[in-house]
């Protein structure tokens, strides 16, 4: 392959993108809507305290006389008792000490919890926790984290401001979606593929010169929203957390490594829908299925199935890499100049 | 001369149906070869073929010493050749310098000479003052010419004009025209297709009759001898049946038709015969006007072959 001739392509796509409001639009709004909008309306729920903040211990009045070990709980509402050992689903538990067990949507207050896993929108109230995990789907209120791992982090960076990503990630792999419609469809459309196919270049060439004039301003349209996202986070954080919550590992992973693999798989996807449809609208809404992984990633995080921590974002990797390789294989079959020529409808 | 453009059996077909069947030609450098053919008779086909585009499903094709669809030959074949296609095919976006100066980039023209290049084939075809507007500000004529200025832009061997002035007014259109001629003075290859048998006429030394099969090739003249035989036009005075029948009973007269008040006389040899059609027209009291060879044109040669062979 010629880099300078695939250059040359990508370059000459980028003059052209650059006159088209549609695509420019696309540039500006999206990254504007997630990386300004998002945060400033986040920012005023930090400073109404609707987010606890405090690691101070609550005042409990515990008397446990009952207790429950090693059982499985289901729909029980529990007072006063010691609880160890148990997976409790569906129940309400108030003034209890909970010890190395399992809440699954289930509501506790005025309790204290250690060793605990609390997943699947349970919700903990005015309690004390030591080595407490909470799910994102789940959430404390007025609680204490008595061990070294402070409460508001906790909230804001791992489960906030973590599941935010997701939202993030649409950028790369929206954006494609749109100029990749422009780039291919738009080209079939003006019928000026065929001038192009009669030049002295590989089918590999022309693929990869008009994917980079795609792949090129989507992810720096994702960096600058990244950057932008992160001076305003911190900035804006900075007062009330004492520390800068962005960027954490999940954020620079995501945007580094996922993002592009988004950008990669909406440009082939993208080329594979221009042999299929004739217009450019139609190239867009095929090609907005990219999201379809994301919204699998934020509906098992809701969940609380998974959790966004690196582990389970390599998992999620594993998946989006392979389903590029397909999709980058289809899309190599589909650019070749008897197909465009003779099967591209 | 050499030969630019050699195919042996060439065939192309498209699920089944023939768009090209067997097609061998020839083609020599300096020469204008035009394909004339109904729709759908396989003339894009050809071209797309010849310029590595599609591959052929039978039959070999040749542009100088290098094979249509294999590699590197087809890279090479892409280096030499220009194309017109039947639509511009413009980037509406970018300017009219711009168009020209990508594709120049691909064809690896050098910086200097590809902008002395774009600014030569622009001025020729008085389009230099417009080289910074859109395309998309520009008529049909003017698109056309720019897709021919970028046919050019790298100084091919062969260039191919698919319909290149289908859809013109008049007066582009003859620009367009006058654009080929010059080119075809500068000595260089040109294989049109086109539906403008005038313009075929006019431009191409040699004409392919095509309609999937290739029906006939020569130049026009040869075409209208070969399908008409050579035809004498008379004009008399006072045309009378008796006078006409005393043609028609000449044993060397093919066929005679009456036209606008004169005889065509088809014959094999009108320079030895004609003095002896002059002797029986004034014998049978004919006051002749004009006895000259009347010209067939391409049109007439056209209509008879598509119409034997559809």
């Amino acid at each position: 392959m010629r880099f300078d001739k695939v250059w040359i392509v990508a370059r000459k796509d980028m003059a052209e993108l650059r006159t088209n409001k549609y695509v420019l639009y696309t540039l500006v709004f999206m990254p504007v809507i997630m990386a300004v909008v998002i945060p400033f309306s986040f920012l005023p729920v930090i400073y109404t305290g609707a987010f606890e903040t405090s690691g101070e211990q609550v005042e409990l009045d515990l008397t446990p006389s009952v207790t429950f070990a090693d059982q499985k709980i289901n729909r029980t509402m529990i007072v006063n008792a010691i609880i160890e050992n148990c997976t409790i689903r569906s129940s309400y538990i108030y003034a209890s000490r909970i010890f190395n067990s399992t809440l699954l949507d289930t509501r506790v207050n005025g309790s204290e919890l250690v060793n605990v896993s609390v997943a699947d929108v349970s919700v903990i109230r005015n309690s004390n926790l030591w080595n407490v995990d909470v799910s994102p789907s789940s959430t404390t209120v007025n609680c204490a984290y008595v061990d070294e791992d402070p409460n508001d982090v906790r909230i804001f960076v791992d489960i906030v401001l973590n599941s935010m990503i997701l939202f993030f990630m649409m950028i790369p792999a929206v954006i494609p979606t749109v100029i990749a419609s422009y780039s291919f469809v738009g080209e079939k459309t003006n019928k000026s593929l065929e001038p192009l196919l009669a030049t002295p270049t590989t089918d590999g060439e022309l693929l990869v010169g008009k994917s980079l004039s795609i792949f090129i301003p989507t992810m720096i349209a994702t960096f600058i929203s990244f950057v932008v996202f992160t001076i305003i986070i911190d900035v804006g954080t900075y007062p009330v957390l004492g520390f800068y919550p962005v960027p954490t590992p999940v954020w620079v992973y995501s945007v580094f490594v996922l993002g592009p693999l988004f950008a990669i798989m909406s440009i082939a996807l993208n080329v594979y829908v221009s042999a299929k449809v004739t217009d450019v609208r139609a190239s867009q809404q095929f090609g907005s299925l990219v999201i379809m992984p994301l919204v699998l990633l934020m509906v098992l995080a809701i969940m609380g199935i998974i959790s966004l921590s690196i582990g389970y974002l390599l998992i999620f990797t594993l998946f989006v890499a392979l389903a590029d390789i397909g999709i980058v294989y289809l899309s190599i079959k589909t650019f070749k100049r008897e197909e465009i020529l003779v099967r591209w409808k | 001369m050499s030969v630019m453009i050699r195919t042996e059996e060439l065939t192309r077909t498209f699920n089944g149906t023939v768009a090209v069947d067997s097609l061998s030609l020839e083609v020599s450098e300096g020469e204008v070869f035009g394909f004339i053919g109904p729709n759908g008779a396989g003339k894009t086909t050809s071209v797309r073929i010849l310029c590595c585009l599609i591959g052929p499903t039978s039959g070999r094709a040749f542009i100088g010493e290098n094979e249509c669809g294999r590699e590197p030959d087809s890279m090479n074949i892409r280096q030499m050749v220009g194309l017109l296609p039947e639509s511009p095919g413009l980037y509406e976006r970018l300017s009219a310098y711009r168009n020209l100066d990508f594709y120049g980039q691909l064809y690896g023209v050098k910086d200097g000479e590809r902008a002395e290049r774009i600014k030569d084939l622009l001025t020729m075809l008085k389009i230099w003052k417009r080289k910074d507007e859109a395309i998309s500000t520009f008529s049909k004529g003017m698109r056309q010419k720019i897709a021919i200025a970028r046919a050019l832009v790298h100084k091919p061997r062969l260039l191919f004009l698919d319909e290149p002035t289908a859809g013109l007014d008049p007066e582009a259109a003859r620009t367009v025209r006058r654009f080929i001629l010059n080119l075809k003075k500068e000595g260089g290859t040109i294989f049109l297709n086109t539906h403008n048998l005038y313009e075929a006429e006019r431009l191409c030394d040699r004409i392919g009759v095509l309609n999937t099969r290739l029906i006939a090739v020569g130049s026009p003249e040869e075409l209208a001898r070969r399908y008409w035989g050579r035809t004498t036009a008379l004009r008399v005075k006072m045309l009378t049946p008796r006078i006409a029948e005393a043609v028609k009973s000449l044993d060397f007269v093919v066929n005679v038709q009456e036209q606008d008040g004169q005889l065509l006389i088809s014959l094999d040899d009108p320079d030895e015969r004609n003095p002896a059609i002059a002797r029986a027209v004034m014998e049978n009291g004919g006051e002749i006007q004009s006895i000259s060879e009347f010209k067939r044109g391409l049109e007439e040669v056209y209509l008879k072959l598509i119409g034997g062979s559809t």
